[in-house]
């Protein structure tokens, strides 16, 4: 052995105190004339010394301490102990760990405290409330637009307040959270990102109507609902993860992804499970928008019943199939 | 001293006077009683009861005609289901299915046992009025008659068929329909209720008879048998209609298919009086009469309907939104009894299409039959997308063509949807 580090361990293996020896012989004890100075009550003031052996081995030696040298190994009193990485000994009240002076050190451990940045916008007083309001409005709207009888007023406005009743008490359920984690209850961040979620939702699924009218392809739909759903359930976890843990970004990010995928994989889940074995009624997308809203290219007759040729082998092969 | 003429002259005008009609049908019930018997389903793994119906003798050698649907298990399932034959004071027979013509709903079967008497069949033509007696075994309730009145084939059909006015129950099908000398007129099939009664002309079951004796082999098996004829029967539906012009209904700015056929009957219904910010006009067409496959499935008819909206007040949005709900709904109506079992799923395909200043929305599905190859339904439904503030959406439904006869039928059906000039 070259050289060593010494460390002294506190109970929590934690080392606040490292030695680099490479000249010996060194002393250790409590007097400050000694090469390594330990501040314990209970360590004498020369308690021991580290010196190379005659076949250069670093050999530890009691210098006749009151309370002695112990192996943490063997749990035995020693006068003398030759020292190897990883040897954990006690001098009095003191445990020392060796190791070698070329040992690799570990990745530096990231902080795991993520400040809140003070100029986020959902930090301000007036984003809640305004968020919230604008989701009650969008659902309103919604409402009114996908009407076609005479709107029944009153049952609008006990949903849009019932809406809002849910985003107030969704938001207390996640304050309570960090109040218990992070002692802050982030009431109005938790607040405006459930509103700013709710309104990603709502507009979300309006377009995906329309997704589904101007396009000719089946799955365009679904997949744009399932994609709007997973970002924006991800956003949100995110957010209000990120309000009430100490987790680092990446954390929260690869957690809120998680809880995303699996939000909307439970819930598809759960749809397939329940969906019918079997469908009697044609399947096809009922959605129905203006006529400006229309994308896909318009075919004549003749190519619409051309193209159908296919569908009979289609049904042949699900006859087939199920 | 008086008594005794006048007793006499009671005689003679007794004599003079035809039977009363009750006293004829009991002479009709004890002379052809013995010629209906009841057939029943089992279940062969059980042997429990599954279904009854009514059969009679049409020869000598045990031969009776019942209807298709009475023994469409055994047909379907031959290896599930037997059949047995029961008369009165008999032991049951075994009961075996030797050919069957399913678009008319009539089945030959062989008995075991051979008929003391049976019904001679023969084309017939029967004045409207004649009283006729409809023998069957209604509920399990044993062989019983029913009086009624002959009243012509019915009008505006597909399927022919004979109006019987008279009660016709369940377990009476395939039960004859004679006259009071005992000539078969028809074989019970269906009620409409209230003494509205449904016969097949006799002459199927002539035509049914007929290719039996005559020794005609068909080695195909019956399920083959039934595709054939219900493939042919629709080729037949199909030129019928394309030969016919297709006439159109004006509906607001824009013009569908009205009456194709004189066997479809068509309704309109111009919306209710609750008060709303649109005004909605329904018009639909349909066949009544459709050929039954098995308890689950039901073929060979045409449906369509339309759906004509306009708003003033609505606005593009919400309008939008009601001809969505329009386009989305009518579950009830595009759908075809079937089960897992007779066909796969639809599968669909949506376009926009334009011909002439015509701009649609069609969804053109497709499902295939399992046991019966080559057969089809298709559900084709097109929404007009040109006006925020008028709509026309129609769905029309075929069961039971092949593919190339319902594209062709549904392709000049799309062609009547249009706008007026």
């Amino acid at each position: 052995m070259e050289g060593l580090v010494l460390e002294v361990v506190e109970a929590d293996g934690r080392a606040p105190a490292r030695y680099r020896l490479e000249e010996f012989p060194v002393t250790l004890g409590r007097a400050v004339d000694n090469t390594v100075v330990l501040d314990d009550p209970e360590v004498s003031a020369h308690h021991a010394c580290i010196e190379r052996d005659p076949t250069g081995r670093l050999v530890l030696r009691d210098l006749r301490s009151a309370n002695g040298i112990f192996d943490y190994r063997t749990r035995a009193k020693v006068s003398e102990v030759v020292l190897s990485a990883r040897e954990k000994l006690k001098l009095g009240g003191t445990t020392l760990r060796v190791r070698g002076a070329s040992e690799t050190l570990e990745r530096t451990v990231i902080s795991q405290l993520v400040l809140i940045p003070e100029d986020s916008v959902f930090s301000r007083r007036w984003v809640f409330p305004t968020l919230a309001l604008t989701a009650a409005g969008t659902f309103l709207a919604d409402e009114y637009l996908s009407a076609y009888r005479y709107p029944e007023v009153a049952r609008l406005v006990f949903e849009a307040v019932a809406l809002l009743i849910g985003v107030v008490v969704w938001t207390g359920f996640w304050s309570v959270l960090s109040k218990q984690l992070r002692r802050t209850f982030h009431f109005f961040e938790h607040g405006g990102a459930t509103s700013a979620a709710l309104i990603g939702l709502g507009v979300g699924s309006v377009v995906e109507g329309y997704v589904a009218f101007s396009s000719s392809w089946p799955p365009a739909a679904p997949l744009f609902d399932t994609a709007v759903t997973v970002i924006v359930l991800g956003w949100l976890a995110y957010k209000h993860l990120g309000f009430c843990s100490a987790w680092n970004t990446r954390r929260l990010k690869l957690v809120s992804a998680l809880v995303a995928v699996v939000m909307v994989g439970t819930a598809s889940l759960y749809e397939a499970a329940n969906a019918p074995r079997f469908r009697t009624q044609p399947a096809f997308p009922r959605s129905t928008k203006p006529p400006a809203f229309r994308v896909a290219r318009s075919q004549s007759i003749d190519e619409f019943f051309d193209g159908a040729k296919g569908l009979a082998k289609l049904a042949d092969d699900a006859a087939r199939r199920d | 001293m008086l008594g005794l003429p006048s007793l006499v002259v009671a005689l003679l005008v007794a004599e003079a006077e035809p039977a009363p009609p009750g006293v004829l049908t009991e002479r009709v019930f004890e002379s052809y009683k013995g010629r209906v018997a009841q057939i029943r389903i089992l279940e062969a793994s059980s042997a429990t009861k599954s279904a009854i119906g009514s059969a009679f003798f049409v020869d000598a050698e045990g031969r009776l005609v019942t209807n298709y649907h009475v023994v469409s298990s055994m047909v379907q399932h031959p290896d599930r289901f037997t059949a047995e034959l029961v008369r009165e004071a008999r032991p049951a027979a075994r009961v075996k299915v030797l050919d069957i013509d399913v678009v008319h709903d009539l089945a030959l079967v062989q008995s075991s046992e051979r008929p003391d008497a049976f019904f001679a069949i023969a084309p017939v033509k029967v004045e409207q009025g004649t009283r006729l007696y409809s023998f069957g075994n209604p509920r399990d309730l044993g062989i019983s008659i029913v009086e009624g009145t002959y009243n012509g084939p019915i009008q505006e059909s597909l399927y022919e068929r004979l109006h019987f006015t008279g009660s016709i129950n369940r377990g009476m099908s395939g039960g004859p329909t004679v006259t009071a000398d005992g000539t078969v007129v028809g074989v019970n099939v269906a009620t409409g209720g209230d003494q509205v009664g449904f016969l097949v002309p006799v002459e199927h079951a002539v035509a049914l008879l007929d290719r039996a004796v005559s020794g005609e082999t068909n080695t195909a098996t019956l399920l083959v048998r039934a595709k054939d004829q219900l493939l042919e029967n629709q080729e037949t539906l199909t030129a019928d209609l394309l030969a016919t012009p297709l006439p159109a209904v004006d509906l607001g700015a824009r013009q569908a298919p009205g009456r194709w056929s004189s066997a479809l009957k068509c309704w309109g219904d111009a919306g209710s009086e609750e008060k709303k910010p649109y005004q909605l006009t329904d018009y639909y067409c349909f066949s009544e009469e459709e050929v039954y496959v098995s308890e689950a499935q039901r073929t060979g008819f045409v449906k369509y309907r339309h759906q004509h909206v306009t708003s003033a007040e609505l606005g593009p949005f919400r309008f939008a939104s009601l001809v969505q709900s329009l386009f989305a709904e009518s579950v009830e109506y595009d759908e075809v009894e079937a089960s897992q079992e007779d066909v796969g799923e639809y599968q669909c395909r949506t376009r926009f299409i334009e011909h002439g200043p015509t701009r649609l929305r069609a969804v053109l599905c497709l499902r295939a039959y399992k046991k019966l190859p080559g057969l089809y339904d298709l559900v084709l439904r097109a929404g007009s997308v040109t006006s925020a503030d008028e709509a026309l959406l129609t769905t029309l439904v075929l069961s039971g063509f092949s593919s190339e006869n319902a594209l062709a039928l549904a392709r000049h059906y799309l062609e009547a949807v249009k706008w007026k000039d």
